[in-house]
């Protein structure tokens, strides 16, 4: 059976020591200590390519409804 | 050296009975551009699963070595896919779509050509994965090493193994 007889922090790492008699070594594990603040730099998320092309098809919509607004008032103007 | 298979038991030193499990989910931060140790036991224990992943990896490495060698070394390409070492039932080939899944999910970019069928290799290999039916045992000691250089992503290593008494 093994037992956790130490624990410390070396070197920026996280040392266990076991033992299988309770006095000596028989095992040594190091990880580093995980910052829980190391945080991801996740870039932007794409835009959704279907929904950016249905806002540009409704911009453009509304754009060209302008311009025929203007157009026809253009025309009703020229005819009066 | 074939796969270092799991001996019978009959002294008690390598029964998985007798043995404490340490299992652990490790983040290698973005801008790791050099080797760093994750796990390094001394003493005797065994491996079952090391298995590195990355959304977005740019040349992630892993480095596992055993008894002071190297017995695995690989490297993503650019692309997103898991390297390393792991258990045969972690994954699932599908037939149909020869796609490999784990958990019910498709691991991306990775098909039966990715798995590396060759324990131990000191030679770096790219965008491999080492499949194992059973535990690796290490007799002194073990050291898993990553390198993580990409800018945008934190990698992640999982870690299945224990010490053995």
């Amino acid at each position: 059976m093994i037992a956790i007889l130490r624990q410390y922090i070396e070197d920026n790492m996280q040392v266990i020591e076991y033992t299988k008699d309770g006095v000596t070594v028989s095992h040594v594990v190091k990880t580093p200590i995980q910052n829980e603040t190391a945080g991801e730099l996740l870039p932007p998320l794409p835009p959704n390519p279907l929904l950016q092309l249905q806002q540009e098809n409704e911009e453009l919509k509304s754009r060209i409804e302008l311009m025929q607004q203007a157009l026809d008032d253009l025309i009703l103007g020229g005819m009066q | 050296m074939g796969i270092q298979w799991a001996k019978p038991v009959n002294n008690g030193e390598t029964d998985l009975t007798k043995y404490t499990p340490l299992n652990n989910l490790y983040t290698i931060p973005i801008n790791t551009p050099s080797f760093v140790t994750m796990v390094d036991i001394t003493g005797k224990g065994y491996l079952l699963k090391a298995a590195l992943t990355n959304p977005n990896s740019i040349n992630t490495k892993i480095k596992i070595t055993i008894d002071g060698s190297v017995v695995a070394y690989y490297m993503t390409p650019n692309i997103n896919r898991i390297i390393g070492i792991a258990p045969f039932s972690d994954v699932k080939f599908d037939s149909t779509t020869s796609l490999v899944t784990r958990l019910g999910t498709h691991i991306p970019n990775f098909d039966t050509s990715n798995y590396h069928p060759t324990y131990p290799s000191a030679s770096e290999q790219i965008g491999k994965l080492l499949l194992i039916y059973s535990p690796i045992l290490f007799e002194q000691s073990l050291k898993i090493e990553v390198m993580n250089p990409s800018a945008s992503y934190n990698a992640y290593l999982e870690f299945q193994g224990g010490l053995l008494s």
